[in-house]
């Protein structure tokens, strides 16, 4: 009787409130890429002592240099706001970021979808819908949060879809989504004329979801297909970001 | 009352470690390692009809949510499986094909949304879903051993 009484308000929690069972597995989780972290870096450490002394001091230069650069950003950043409000302009997407480690990616056995889970979830202020990011390009939106953690859609998903803009002169904006095999489609190509080989795509934002000027990916050539009446422009992009191995993503509030 | 308590300690470790595992274990064409299918199975041939039948949507329920499915996706076909094992007297060998059974259920409700076509996925899900299958039979066969051990001793 005891068993069966449990087990129905188990059942309940599990099917009425979604976030019970991600946060069950979470301290397993959690555990498992602290210790790869912690204590298996660690031990490899050991055996690459001397490399790592020189990837130290690598490292030191490039922080120097980013401090620097930093200090250029903060200059730049309060000129751009004192012009914006001369001209009248709204506020740019700025914001803080989020930084979450990933805890397992693909979610449970029958993952039909391309997602990651994250180490943060609703109490460190993340929100559905959230962008996620990491320094070469867009990661991909935040679709479930949990007190402690947090599903993202990967921008590989072909059901996630991205107002891009490919430069080229002028530029061209299409609706970008995942193709399979990692890779990335950009479909109903407007505007422009030949785009040239490798040119950079990222977010328009049109559509107010992703904020402008993300990167996305290299535009790795493409084609047309009738539709209909119409001939559709399309074509394949490279992702700017390595999606099998991301170990942490950057999040904005 | 010790006995109750230690099966459903049980219980509940299997679904938070099931859980962990199914997401930290590598997939395959979009197909993981099916560890709450597999423990669903194993708690439907070892325990009585209800406790093995209220796992199954206990394990699906969590199946659903890990795996960001529509409500009582997962649930429904693991409670049909944990019947169909409970009636059947279904040998363990076959809970992989029920596995690759349940990629057909998903095509039906999810369709062209699906990461990875139907076939690899029911084609992927037999070796995966044959490895699941023997290392929770053999993990929880072990442990019930155990606490039947325990419950003996205290």
């Amino acid at each position: 009787m005891a068993i069966v009484a449990t087990a129905a308000l188990v059942l309940l929690a599990f099917a009425f409130f979604r976030s019970a069972a991600p946060e069950a597995a979470y301290p397993v989780e959690r555990a498992k890429v602290s210790f790869s972290r912690k204590v298996l870096t660690r031990i490899a450490g050991l055996w690459r002592g001397s490399a790592a002394m020189a990837e130290n001091v690598r490292l030191r230069r490039e922080a120097a240099a980013l401090a620097l650069e930093r200090g250029e950003y903060a200059r730049v950043l309060a000129e751009n706001e004192r012009l914006r409000r001369e001209l009248g302009f709204s506020g740019g997407a700025g914001g803080r970021w989020i930084a979450a480690e990933i805890l397992s990616s693909g979610g449970g056995a029958a993952a039909v979808r391309r997602t990651v889970r994250a180490g943060k979830g609703s109490l460190a202020g993340v929100r559905e819908g959230a962008v996620a990011e990491v320094p070469d390009g867009l990661v991909g939106q935040v679709v479930s949060v949990t007190p402690h953690t947090c599903e993202i859609l990967l921008a590989t998903d072909p059901s996630l879809k991205v107002s891009c803009t490919i430069e080229g002169d002028p530029p061209v904006n299409g609706i970008l989504s995942g193709g399979g095999d990692d890779g990335l489609v950009v479909s109903h190509m407007r505007g422009g004329g030949e785009i040239p080989a490798r040119a950079r795509v990222y977010t328009s934002g049109l559509g107010g979801v992703f904020p402008p000027g993300i990167a996305v990916g290299f535009f790795d050539g493409g084609g047309e297909r009738r539709s209909g009446m119409v001939y559709e422009r399309s074509g394949k992009v490279l992702p700017a970001v390595d999606f099998q191995n991301l170990e942490d993503v950057f999040i904005r509030r | 009352m010790k006995r109750d308590w230690v099966r459903l300690s049980l219980a509940a470790m299997t679904l938070s470690l099931g859980g962990a595992l199914e997401e930290l274990l590598p997939k395959f064409i979009g197909v993981g390692f099916p560890a709450l299918f597999a423990a669903s199975a194993y708690f439907a041939a070892k325990r009585p009809p209800v406790e093995g039948l209220l796992f199954a949507l206990i394990a699906g329920a969590a199946e659903d949510s890990l795996s960001s499915l529509p409500f009582a996706t997962s649930m429904s076909f693991f409670a049909a499986a944990a019947v169909l094992v409970q009636r059947l007297r279904l040998p363990p060998a076959l809970a992989p094909f029920l596995y690759g059974a349940y990629q057909l259920w998903l095509w039906v409700w999810l369709g062209s949304t699906m990461d990875g076509s139907v076939f690899s996925r029911a084609v992927a899900a037999l070796p995966a879903g044959a490895a699941a299958t023997f290392a929770a039979f053999w993990i929880l066969s072990w442990a019930d051993r155990k606490g039947a051990v325990d419950e003996a001793e205290g």
